[in-house]
């Protein structure tokens, strides 16, 4: 962000990922699913040069390690452990891998060696690995403690806490249950992609951004403004009900209507309200 | 019980600022009156710095307009939200609201809060826009006859939101952390620094921005004498400019320490230093109103669409170099191919500007092709300028301090304490023989406007009758208002008497008819009081340039 703002960009936000719950969810895995996808510690993601140094660290262990993904070539230490020879895999296996091991290890792609020491934003592992319910292990990111708590999310500093940080947590299933729980509902809670392009929308001007679906329900029809309006404004309702009950009515429409009565009807102080704000629509400048 | 009055200013920094006398006037007014102000939510931290207020009310205006054009919100959500916001206001029932921003959308709100007393823009019956005081009404068509203009846009606030009275400068408060980060700032530099002078490159109008680098040449120039130093002020936006202005000041052999605060300070901060500079070089941008607030004196660099006297530095102390060209100042919306208006101001002249106004120089003679004001107070209490180099065409001269008198004394009922002007009006014969010759069809039109009055007052109504009536008072107007506006001595009056016809305040066709008649009225009073002055006056003597006649007139 800071790169950025210095190459020019007047306004630099950080809008993280997330995910869909429609499609990372939590699994009813059959036994033969389990034993294909499943393993104490597993891995889903490229061979970036980071995790082809790490990842041999946590071969010849006691616990079992799966490796998916590709561009694995020349990894040859990790052979034993890389599926289907380092194919990629799609969406659909990758939540049967994550809802069948134990251990999920979520390290954020680096060009260097060992973990990112200035690692700053989130993948989109992160909240598809929590959106299914799974346990996850990831390095520390310093954008991190604003998206999941410590007791939604196990990290590490560094490569080397990993094999212990493992086996603790292999040690501990009902806690490992209870943090990926707190993951889901947090990612539920607050980080689908409803959440971030209503976050969006929201940073760029458009502070509701379910105008579309208020219309397609039928909330912006002059029966239903009416009705929404006849306890604090009486006189708008009076208004609102001229119109024919099903017809959209925005603020164009309402201006319009008070207008009409020309310069002999009198305006109340809700119709002054409703003026202001149509002169607000309709100003091609901004004001300041 | 108090006076309370709310004034409705959201626009700018600039404006804000140049509220403050208007504030002072008030409480000359009511000693105890409660003043509120509602300003944008961006301008609130400047609002906090006048003085006498009893509170800011600030509102996200730029989201309730994305609310508003996107339709982002149900009209009856956005009602709520902005009845809400406005609850407090409506419940204070003040006595006065003043709006000084000019726009339709806070003519509405002023009405939706309503009072009894409403100046500035507000609703008509029709929910139109109309003017409430004449001296607001003024500034609303100022750019009409903009080159007669001589009120300050800061005596306008505040006999339109107020009424005459005593002299009362820009006012702003600096915070103490603002002035402890400033010394600080500036002492952890430089310490052979005697004379910082800060320096606004940028201004939010490139129209009206100096050139940067010749900034940069002034300051190199000013360099030159020991004990100056130079701190740099601006928005982060600006450091393109500033940038441009540091080059040609190191091109320049510029050598004194220059400091560069662009884009680093808070409003505080900016505060801060601008109370510790000893000058602010500038464009004409609310920085220069902030010095000018705190006690420092400004150079204003008036260039493209400025013009000093409406919105320059207000109070004595202050300069202000004017380019002398036709196009100057031009058009609000002009858009300038060549800009030639910023090189007629030489930065070795703006440096030695800089000096004798630091004490270092005397008043330096400019060459052609620029005017030199010195700002002051005239005898009403009213900021000014006085001319100290180059000269003003003769016409736009005698009228400017014509009209300046005229309006101060129609609209405040009292007599301007400015000293006669013994010289007549450079067009003084061909005016006086049209506005004879004008006499007649002015008359007619109030009568016809009195016609339609009787009109309207027959039962029934005479629809067909009253319909010629009105076109042919309408086709009459028209055809005198082109030569009223093309003489200097009608023109002001005529674009007071369009606003007048135009102000429909009240409801139904007699109260109207009624409001015609009087602006009508009030159009050929004033055009005969512009010629039994201008018949008073003594024939003209010389012609050509000259100082203004106001020179004199000062205090």
């Amino acid at each position: 962000m800071t790169a950025l703002k210095q190459a020019g960009a007047k306004d630099v936000r950080y809008l993280p990922m997330a995910a869909d719950p429609s499609v990372h969810r939590p699994l009813e895995l059959t036994k033969v699913e389990r034993e294909e996808y499943g393993s104490e510690v597993s891995f889903v993601g490229a061979g970036y040069a980071n995790r082809r140094a790490i990842f041999p660290q946590l071969l010849n262990h006691e616990w079992t390690f799966k490796l998916w993904g590709n561009e694995w070539e020349g990894a040859t230490e990790l052979s034993s452990v890389l599926q289907r020879n380092g194919a990629r895999i799609d969406t659909d296996t990758c939540q049967k891998v994550f809802n069948a091991s134990a251990v999920n290890l979520n390290l954020h792609s680096w060009a260097g060696i060992g973990l990112d020491p200035d690692g700053d934003f989130v993948n989109p592992r992160t909240f598809e690995l929590a959106a299914c319910g799974a346990f996850q292990l990831a390095d520390r990111r310093s954008l991190m403690p604003d998206l999941l708590a410590a007791n939604e999310i196990a990290t590490v500093s560094s490569s080397g806490e990993l094999p212990g940080a493992i086996a603790r947590w292999l040690r501990e299933p009902e806690q490992r249950l209870a943090m990926a729980a707190n993951a889901r509902r947090r990612v539920l809670a607050e980080h689908t992609y409803v959440h971030r392009m209503r976050d969006l929308l929201s940073q760029v001007g458009v502070a509701s951004p379910d105008r579309i679906g208020a219309v397609l329900r039928g909330a912006r029809q002059s029966d239903a403004l009416a009705l929404a309006a006849d306890d604090s404004f009486p006189s708008i309702a009076s208004t609102l009900r001229t119109f024919p009950s099903t017809k959209r009515v925005e603020l164009k429409q309402l201006a319009a209507q008070i207008r009409s009565r020309g310069p002999m009807g009198t305006l109340s102080r809700e119709d002054l309200m409703v003026l202001m704000l149509d002169e607000y629509r309709s100003e091609t400048k901004d004001l300041v | 019980m108090p006076k309370q009055v709310l004034i409705i200013n959201v626009t700018r920094m600039g404006d804000l600022i140049q509220t403050g006398p208007l504030l002072s006037r008030l409480r000359a007014e009511w000693p105890d009156v409660a003043i509120d102000l509602v300003v944008d939510r961006s301008f609130a931290p400047t609002a906090s710095l006048l003085t006498g207020l009893r509170q800011v009310i600030s509102c996200d205006f730029a989201r309730l307009l994305d609310d508003c054009r996107t339709q982002s919100k149900s009209l009856v959500a956005l009602m709520q939200e902005m009845t809400a916001w406005a609850a407090p206001l409506s419940a204070a029932q003040y006595d006065r609201i003043v709006n000084l921003t000019f726009t339709r959308q806070t003519g509405l709100l002023a009405s939706y809060i309503g009072a009894p007393d409403l100046r500035g823009i507000t609703a008509g019956p029709d929910g139109g826009p109309i003017v409430q005081n004449p001296w607001l009404s003024y500034f609303t068509d100022l750019h009409r006859h903009r080159r007669f203009n001589r009120f300050n846009l800061v005596d306008l606030y505040a006999m339109g939101g107020s009424g005459p009275g005593s002299f009362s400068p820009l006012s702003v408060t600096v915070p103490d952390d603002g002035r402890d980060w400033a010394d600080s700032f500036l002492r952890s530099q430089a310490q052979s620094v005697r004379h910082w002078i800060a320096v606004q490159v940028g201004a939010s109008d490139v129209m009206k921005a100096w050139r940067p680098e010749y900034f940069g040449r002034t300051m190199a120039h000013l360099s030159r004498y020991l004990g100056v130093g130079f701190v740099l002020i601006g928005t982060a936006a600006e450091m393109e400019s500033i940038e441009l202005a540091k080059a040609a000041y190191r091109a320049g052999g510029g050598v004194a320490p220059i400091l560069d605060a662009s884009g680093r300070t808070t409003l505080h901060q900016l505060v801060g230093l601008l109370s510790r500079c000893r000058l602010l070089l500038t464009n004409d941008t609310g920085p220069m109103h902030l010095a000018v607030g705190v006690g420092t004196s400004v150079i204003d660099l008036s260039v493209g669409h400025v013009d000093h006297n409406e919105t320059g530095p207000y109070g004595p102390g202050h300069w202000v170099v004017q380019p002398d060209l036709a196009c100057s100042p031009c058009g609000f919306d002009q858009i300038c191919a060549h800009h030639a208006c910023k090189d007629r101001l030489i930065p070795e002249e703006v440096a030695n500007l800089c000096l004798h106004a630091l004490g270092l120089a005397p008043c330096p003679s400019l060459g052609p092709g620029l005017r030199l004001y010195q700002s002051s107070v005239d005898a009403d209490g009213l900021g000014s300028f006085i001319l100290r180099a180059g000269g003003v065409d003769a016409d736009s001269a005698w009228y400017a301090g014509f009209w300046r008198r005229f309006w101060y004394e129609d609209f405040t009922g009292k007599q301007s304490l400015l000293a006669e002007n013994f010289e007549s009006a450079p067009d003084r014969e061909p005016a006086l023989a049209w506005m004879r010759a004008a006499a007649q069809p002015l008359r007619r039109l109030e009568q016809q406007a009195r016609h339609i009055v009787e009109l309207i007052g027959r039962h029934p109504l005479p629809v067909s009758i009253l319909q010629r009536a009105q076109a042919q008072l309408r086709q009459e107007r028209e055809e005198l208002l082109p030569r009223m506006m093309a003489c200097s001595a009608t023109g002001p009056a005529t674009v007071a008497m369009i606003r007048d016809i135009h102000n429909d305040d009240v409801t139904g066709l007699t109260l109207l008819a009624d409001r015609h008649v009087k602006a009508y009225r009030r159009w050929n009073q004033r055009v005969a009081r512009v010629q039994e002055l201008l018949s008073a006056a003594p024939a003209p003597i010389k012609r050509g340039q000259r100082s203004l006649p106001m020179v004199s007139n000062a205090a």
